[in-house]
């Protein structure tokens, strides 16, 4: 029986940030999403999920496969200063390696991140998604997030074009239409 | 209690694989104590050894030759001893006797064969082949054993094991044409596939692996 699980992480030990960077370079190797298109040096890759634990507006969710870690998404804070759009989180950088997929982590991983939003007070989750990444695209949809605009140059990988997705889910749909 | 050692040779992260030795370590009924260890001396003790790899041929190759006594130590547990021997991914193509990655390196020299590039009938197919494909089980092996007909296993490579006598491929894949995902003779056995990654089928191909008298 495989045991899935998803849990908002501070601080990263050893053994667990080498499985997040062997995570993110499997599904960057598979063309997953992740703003690489190709795998970075590993420095580069550990720095980067060290830095995302130090910046206060980021928080980090894993998901784990029989307890090694296969998959994360990030909840995004507006910044403080920005007083219009402090309605507003986004969910980025989620993905689950190829070899952990089929389990329903991402489901798990998006699931938490809202969560996460709505006890954080937020009233809006905003998300964009690449348009060949139709896997996330059917659970985005499936989880009601609404899709509200495409960019047709939204990334460039390998000198091709590709679109991408605008997505946004009303987390109070009561009160998003009010006015203060 | 049985030790299994799982050497430490810096090629990448071992993680995946020791817990995988340690879950399906749990569900046997012998215990065992799995090691993860670059010292060549726990290698010559240990009951068996498991040889992981990520990266180039030419690249595991020279780690495993850095670790002072780890090659010598290899031959002596497992041809002097005749020790059960689990190779995963390039721990596997090292089994070979020269890999053609990056030039021409020699192997460990186990297996008759070489290790080539991978490179598939359908030139739309990506390389690195990642992900989970069928094993066509060639021939009976106790590693084996219980798996289901249409086991899946997750692969990442660029590079397969041509190997030369048809008697050491215990089970193939496809992936624009057969290439070998399981080699073996006598007490040494090889996955091209991360059985760490393979959920169940790798789950109890690693728990055969503990169980597996020679």
């Amino acid at each position: 029986m495989t045991d899935v699980t998803v849990e908002r992480i501070d601080t990263l030990k050893t053994g667990d940030l080498h499985d997040l960077c062997d995570a993110a370079d499997d599904a960057v190797k598979a063309g997953g999403g992740f703003g690489w298109v190709a795998p970075p040096a590993r420095e580069i890759m550990e720095r980067y999920w060290k830095g995302v634990l130090v910046v206060p507006e980021r928080i980090l969710f894993v998901g784990r496969l029989d307890g090694v870690i296969a998959g994360s998404a990030q909840l995004v804070k507006p910044a403080r200063n920005n007083e219009a759009q402090a309605h507003a989180a986004t969910l980025t950088t989620s993905f689950v390696a190829p070899w952990a997929r089929g389990h329903g982590l991402a489901r798990r991983l998006t699931v938490a991140v809202e969560e996460e939003a709505r006890a954080s007070g937020f009233r809006v989750l905003n998300l964009d998604v690449r348009e060949t990444q139709s896997a996330a695209i059917t659970l985005y949809e499936d989880l009601g997030f609404r899709r509200w605009g495409t960019h047709p140059f939204y990334a460039l990988v390998d000198g091709k074009r590709l679109a991408g997705h605008f997505y946004v889910k009303d987390l109070t749909p009561d009160t998003l239409h009010d006015t203060p | 209690m049985e030790t299994v050692a799982l050497i430490d040779y810096g090629s990448g992260n071992l993680r995946s694989a020791a817990k995988a030795l340690e879950r399906a370590a749990a569900g046997c009924h012998a215990s065992f104590q799995v090691l993860v260890t670059s010292d060549a001396d726990a290698v010559r003790k240990a009951d068996r050894v498991v040889l992981p790899g990520v990266g180039a041929f030419a690249d595991c190759k020279r780690g495993l030759s850095e670790v002072p006594g780890m090659l010598d130590a290899l031959e002596e547990v497992v041809h002097g001893k005749g020790r059960p021997f689990l190779g995963i991914c390039v721990g596997m193509q090292l089994m070979a006797e020269r890999g053609r990655e990056y030039g021409v390196t020699e192997g460990l020299g186990w297996i008759k064969g070489e290790v080539v590039k991978l490179e598939p009938a359908d030139p739309t197919l990506k390389i690195p082949h990642m992900g989970w494909n069928e094993l066509d089980i060639r021939r009976e092996h106790p590693v084996l054993a219980g798996l289901p007909e249409r086991a899946h296993a997750y692969f990442v490579h660029s590079y397969r094991f041509a190997v030369e006598r048809p008697e050491d491929v215990i089970a193939s894949a496809d992936y624009g044409g057969p290439f070998a995902a399981v080699v073996g003779r006598d007490n040494l056995v090889g996955t091209q596939f991360h059985p760490e990654k393979s959920q169940e089928t790798g789950l109890a191909l690693v728990a055969n692996f503990l169980t597996w008298r020679v």
